[in-house]
């Protein structure tokens, strides 16, 4: 439903908003936060947790979540390095991408087939994942040894730094997915009717099960990025990923529920994640203030969700009495009549 | 063991009142920590003080979380964990203004001034 009131207007432009006010700000206190450098590495920052949150949007969008992204991270990382010491770079990428897959398959399979609640399932797996890592790294950070598997992380292209071309190049190719294939269109209409879904004979678990592997396809190539930009692998990354991701998304305009949203917002909640990190290092802000800040917003924003949701309802509601009054008032003289 | 586990036990009783009621709450482990530093700040002057704050704190950010989730109808988990940042924030920059940490880590307040 689009309105033009005022508290709409607020509701959709909140992120622009909010961007720009604190680009703002900064402008009156410190300029040199604006050169070149200092936004690309911005961006560059939030290029990590950019590719988690990209691939949960899909997964978000059909009414499910993963929490165990952050492990996911680790271990595919630490698989990764470990494969690229002992069979070369080529296959530390592909099998620290594959491991992903097969993580986001297990979650997949644990929600849509046997029907555990995505969260704690997740959770579970979370946990399970997270062993794994410190069981094959002994609990220390493994150093790789090949130099050719850093150049993924590491390396530059037109000026950009590479973590930033496979951040845009994952977002596109989801954006492009969301928009205008099957893939996406299932997601919405999924997250929007699950059991409307299942009963128009769509293969309802095949594709849950798809957009896990998806979520953690994404999480194990930035993991992946990660081992090979800091050379090295740790069991201990990644922890609260998770909620920082959630809380982007929803920053961005995907309902809890479901069935809505889009690349975009996700994709500006993450550069505000980005621009309030490096705030409150260019202000030398005590660290907490940060926190304080972003938990205000998450709280404002749901708040915002809620109080707009109820308006839209109330608004329903409220057309759907007068239809019906309307209708009974052409209707009692017909009847009179007869 | 059974020791160590008391302190995680009475949490659970608590979330699990919520999770029977059909809600989540991610922020009791910032209400704890809370909870716990009013009861060090308090214990010096008086015991019975030290021992009724903390659960009149609890409940008070309790029912912040209840009236927000309750009265505005906003989502559980991202309200809790909203506020989960919110309570540990607070008690972070309480603590350093309490200790009082230099004004330098306070570099907020001198913008403010400014």
């Amino acid at each position: 439903m689009r309105s033009h009131s005022l508290p709409a207007l607020l509701f959709r432009g909140r992120l622009p908003l909010v961007i720009g006010g604190l680009l703002l700000f900064m402008a009156l206190n410190d300029r040199s936060f604006f050169i070149p450098e200092n936004l690309l590495n911005i961006v560059s920052y939030s290029s990590m947790n950019g590719l988690l949150a990209i691939g949960m949007t899909m997964l978000k969008i059909s009414r499910e979540f993963d929490i165990s992204i952050g492990s996911n991270l680790v271990l595919s990382g630490v698989v990764g390095v470990l494969a690229a010491n002992h069979f070369g770079p080529a296959a530390g990428i592909a099998l620290g991408g594959a491991s992903g897959a097969v993580m986001g398959l297990i979650n997949g399979w644990l929600v849509a087939k046997a029907n555990v609640n995505s969260f704690i399932a997740t959770l579970g797996s979370m946990v399970i994942f997270q062993g794994i890592a410190f069981a094959l790294t002994d609990m220390k950070p493994v150093a790789c040894e090949r130099v050719g598997f850093q150049t993924l992380g590491g390396g530059e292209w037109l000026g950009l730094p590479s973590p930033i071309l496979c951040f845009a190049g994952v977002t596109g190719l989801i954006w492009f997915l969301l928009k205008s294939t099957r893939v996406g269109k299932y997601a919405y209409a999924i997250g929007g009717n699950l059991r409307g879904c299942r009963n128009l004979g769509i293969a309802v678990d095949r594709w849950r099960i798809g957009y896990f592997v998806i979520c953690g396809l994404c999480a194990s190539f930035a993991g992946v990025i990660l081992a090979s930009k800091l050379g090295a692998a740790s069991a201990t990354f990644g922890e609260n990923v998770a909620l920082v991701v959630i809380a982007a998304i929803v920053l961005g305009g995907v309902p809890l529920s479901g069935g809505a949203g889009s690349v975009p917002g996700v994709v500006g909640a993450i550069l505000l994640l980005g621009l309030i990190d490096s705030m409150t290092i260019y202000l030398n802000v005590f660290g907490y203030y940060q926190n304080l800040f972003w938990a205000l917003l998450l709280i404002g924003v749901v708040v915002l969700d809620a109080l707009y949701a109820r308006r839209v309802n109330r608004r329903i509601e409220l057309a759907e009495l007068l239809r019906l009054k309307r209708e009974s008032q052409t209707a009692a003289p017909a009847e009179v009549k007869g | 063991m059974l020791n160590n586990l008391a302190v995680p036990g009475i949490v659970a009783l608590g979330v699990a009142l919520i999770v029977i009621a059909g809600g989540i709450d991610l922020s009791f482990s910032s209400m704890l920590a809370c909870c716990v530093a009013l009861a060090a700040w308090l214990q010096p002057h008086s015991f019975w003080l030290a021992l009724v704050g903390p659960l009149l704190l609890g409940a008070l950010l309790g029912a912040l979380n209840g009236l927000i989730i309750v009265k505005v109808g906003a989502n559980p988990l991202i309200t809790t964990l909203g506020t989960l940042w919110l309570f540990l924030a607070v008690l972070f920059i309480l603590a350093v203004l309490y200790n009082n940490y230099t004004a330098k880590h306070l570099a907020l307040l001198r913008v403010a001034k400014r």
